[in-house]
């Protein structure tokens, strides 16, 4: 009964708070009016943006932040990294370059102009050195031949003896190492010592006489004689070799071709 | 409209920038849309009252019709900004302060004595109360109905239904009203 006096026209009647309704409906249409009335209680105070807008405009008052308010989304900003983090961070990258660098200039795989930069730079600033960069070859840049060396005394029949094993083991092309200490003279087969023979050989075809470091070449040559020899002794520049003496064993060989000898140097 | 010059007088000086343009607007409209919100039952109306009004004033040049229009434009941005707080209320602890209702009532109406101002608040809180038994979309269409007094069509463009829909809705909280009251008098 009561829902069926409750039809469009009285809900609109009673809505818009216009024309009597019946008496059972009387609570209803008080309590819509007293929301009606609740329209006119005090409203909310402008707020200081709203008030910049009513003095200056809009467009004078966009510079005026808004008040903050809890209905109003923020970003949740990112807490912001701690200085001496971002300094490790920067530390660790240079780091990282660094040791990349030397590490490719040990390779002797930079650009020579690079290799020889970083060449000097750990000359300069470390005991050790960097050997030259490498040629597009593969090999080692201006690889020139060393004079021939043999040790004094030794005869053309101790030259046609092989070499001790450890000595022919050397000669053979081992692992590039251009990084050696600082100081150090560079191995070479005119260099006096015990592990190389004396220079009492005569290069038998002109050409520069250093050899490059690391590298003990052994061109062909002739005796202090001037007996002609039919080979050529390759004895590796830092190989200890026997001692040298009148009894001494032959420790040179016969080595018909020159065979550039590298010889690898660790790291203290 | 309660203005003294011509309601698309003031809207065309608002659009020009007009400072008293947008104050005369904010006093026609405040009331309203103050009572909207607070019937929404939501912490901080007064806040949302504001970012409605900076939102209209800032998208006026983009508004055009009459005071018609205007109004139901202007319901709609707040019937948005009341979904976005209730969102942001349903995320967080529920407090009530113990003389929000005394605090609201006393600025802005000077003419009303400390008195007048504690039984407006204690009527609005029981008209709130009556209203919170509804359901939140009944409650949005009865405040729409008879605050911004705007008919079954624009309340159905502002929540985005059907104007049936809107009409069920209407009538099944007159229906629980009357019901309520029924149990339960509320003298104003």
């Amino acid at each position: 009964m009561q829902a069926d006096r409750l039809d469009a026209k009285t809900e609109d009647r009673l809505l818009a708070g216009a024309g009597a309704v019946d008496s059972e409906l009387a609570g209803l249409a008080c309590f819509l009016d007293g929301l009606r009335l609740s329209a006119e209680a005090s409203p909310a105070p402008a707020s200081e943006a709203l008030l910049s807008i009513f003095r200056d405009g809009v467009l004078a008052a966009a510079a005026v932040p808004a008040a903050p308010s809890h209905t109003t989304r923020t970003t949740r900003r990112r807490p912001r990294r701690p200085p001496f983090r971002r300094l490790a961070g920067v530390c660790g990258v240079a780091s990282a370059l660094v040791a990349g660098c030397v590490s490719a200039a040990s390779a002797g795989v930079l650009p020579p102009a690079l290799q020889s930069a970083v060449g000097a730079v750990v000359k300069a600033v470390t005991p050790f050195e960097i050997g030259p960069a490498r040629t597009p070859d593969g090999g080692k840049t201006a690889p020139t031949p060393a004079p021939a060396s043999t040790a004094p005394g030794a005869t053309p029949a101790d030259r046609s003896h092989p070499p001790p094993a450890e000595a022919r083991g050397s000669t053979s092309t081992a692992p590039t190492a251009p990084l050696r200490p600082a100081g150090t003279p560079a191995p070479s087969a005119t260099a006096p010592g015990p592990a190389v023979l004396a220079p009492t050989t005569i290069p038998a075809s002109p050409g520069p006489t250093a050899s490059p470091p690391g590298t003990a070449s052994v061109a062909p040559s002739v005796p202090a004689g001037g007996a002609d020899v039919p080979s050529q002794t390759s004895v590796p520049a830092s190989v200890p070799s026997p001692p040298v003496g009148p009894p001494a064993p032959p420790v040179a060989t016969s080595v018909p071709t020159t065979v550039p000898v590298t010889l690898p140097v660790k790291l203290p | 409209m309660t203005s003294g010059a011509p309601f698309d007088d003031v809207l065309a000086a608002a659009r020009a920038n007009a400072g008293w343009a947008f104050a005369r607007i904010h006093k026609i409209f405040a009331p309203p849309v103050t009572a909207y919100v607070r019937m929404q039952g939501l912490r901080d109306a007064d806040d949302v009252v504001n970012e409605v009004f900076l939102a209209a004033f800032r998208g006026l040049a983009s508004f055009e019709g009459d005071e018609t229009r205007f109004r139901r434009w202007l319901f709609t941005i707040a019937h948005h900004r009341v979904v976005d707080a209730r969102r942001a209320h349903a995320r967080s602890p529920r407090t009530e302060e113990l003389d929000a209702a005394a605090d609201r009532a006393a600025p802005g109406r000077p003419r009303w004595s400390p008195e007048d101002a504690a039984v407006a608040a204690c009527e609005e809180d029981r008209i709130r109360a009556v209203l919170g038994r509804l359901s939140p979309e009944q409650r949005e269409v009865i405040v729409l109905r008879v605050l911004a007094d705007l008919p079954v069509e624009q309340v159905a463009k502002i929540v985005g239904k059907r104007p049936g829909a809107v009409r069920a809705l209407q009538h099944r909280a007159l229906a629980t009203l009357r019901r309520l009251l029924a149990v339960e008098p509320v003298t104003f």
